[in-house]
């Protein structure tokens, strides 16, 4: 029967597949580890800078300071979306994408135009697939986010809000909840939220002045935000890689199983049949 | 107990030095400033330029920053720079 050696063949090369998945799981799971702990580290210089800022009056100060300037009516948005280069990370790409098209329509039936810009490959060709126009791509950042690649994107954002080219900045990227869950979500980067209006009495001199501290504090802050996005995303794709390697090992160990199965039958009904012609054969004889 | 404060510096990337100082020179905006022991609150914008740490037991070391923060309470220094190297 030539069903056997096909069969055969196809066990070994799905062999070699398993493989191949088992080794890319192995390898998302050192690298997610890895990308886990810098996302942890980054906490305590974010913390310390809300601190920071919550010694200073900040309402009082949101006049000098366009960035915290709500604008009167929003005509333009920008959209970063922040997606991965690679793919083999099952859906954790396209539900990045599914909110931000969820954003984009929202603010087409309010009225109010937006331009997307994209971090990564696959998100950026994905929404030039479905039809839309993607303003900026960021390519060049690697599985491993620097600080500089969070600044020259938040700076560039931030210049198209300040010449009042858009009146908002809004991010959407993927939240690592945890190793088994990334959740997309949207959220306003410019202007930036004053949160309370209640007075603060800080112990604190201000050095120079309040002035030149916010001045520093609040792009470092926008920055900071922005970094937080790429090494979520960073930590995110190399969990959700895992998963969907490990699924498709998973998978090839259970199709390995059938095929073995059929293998086997193939093989005892070959021997039976030869076996049949052998007595079939004895006892033409007799 | 010794007089002396207990300093961090952080970048996003995470903590760059943690440790023991008895003298924190650093270079706010408007110009350098010395810390010692039983300082006054304060934050400060950092500016270019040197900061400087006198280590408990001696020695010194010295960090060229580019802008960032400097936060000092009850003898507790936090420094945060996002960029910063050491010289």
């Amino acid at each position: 029967m030539a069903n056997l050696r096909e069969l055969s063949k196809r066990i070994t090369s799905l062999g070699k597949t398993k493989q191949i998945t088992k080794t890319m799981e192995l390898v998302a799971t050192s690298r997610m580890k890895k990308t886990a702990d810098r996302l942890h580290a980054t906490r305590p210089y974010a913390d310390k800078l809300s601190q920071i800022l919550s010694q200073v009056n900040l309402a009082e100060y949101v006049e000098q300071f366009p960035l915290l300037q709500k604008r009167e009516q929003v005509k333009r948005v920008a959209i970063l979306i922040v997606t991965t280069n690679r793919g083999l990370c099952g859906a954790f790409n396209a539900s990045v994408i599914r909110m931000a098209r969820d954003v984009a329509q929202q603010l087409t039936d309010d009225g109010i135009s937006y331009e997307l810009h994209v971090i990564g490959r696959k998100g950026a060709n994905a929404l030039r697939y479905m039809g839309y126009e993607v303003a900026s791509k960021t390519t060049n950042i690697t599985d491993w986010p620097s600080f500089e690649d969070a600044r020259l994107v938040a700076e560039t954002l931030q210049e198209r809000f300040l010449d009042g080219t858009v009146d908002e900045l809004r991010i959407v990227y993927s939240n690592y909840v945890s190793v088994a869950s990334q959740k997309p979500v949207a959220e306003m980067i410019l202007p930036m939220q004053v949160e309370g209006d209640e007075e603060v009495t800080s112990e604190y001199i201000l050095e120079p002045s309040a002035e030149e501290i916010l001045e520093n504090l609040i792009p470092a802050i926008i920055n900071n935000r922005i970094f937080k996005a790429l090494l979520e995303t960073a930590a995110g794709e190399q969990a959700a890689r895992r998963v969907a390697m490990k699924n498709a090992t998973d998978n090839a160990e259970e199709i390995k199983r059938l095929l073995t199965r059929s293998y086997n039958r193939a093989r005892q009904a070959k021997i039976t049949q030869e076996i049949a012609e052998i007595v079939g054969g004895a006892e033409a004889l007799n | 107990m010794a007089r002396t404060l207990h300093c961090e510096i952080l970048s996003p990337e995470g903590s760059v030095f943690a440790g023991e100082a008895t003298l924190v020179v650093a270079t706010a905006i408007d110009g350098e400033f010395g810390l010692l022991y039983n300082h006054a609150p304060l934050i400060a914008a950092l500016g270019k330029g040197r900061l400087r740490l006198e280590l408990e037991g001696g020695g010194e070391k010295v960090w060229r920053a580019e802008g960032g923060f400097l936060e000092v309470s009850q003898n507790k220094v936090t420094i945060l720079s996002d960029k910063i190297e050491e010289k």
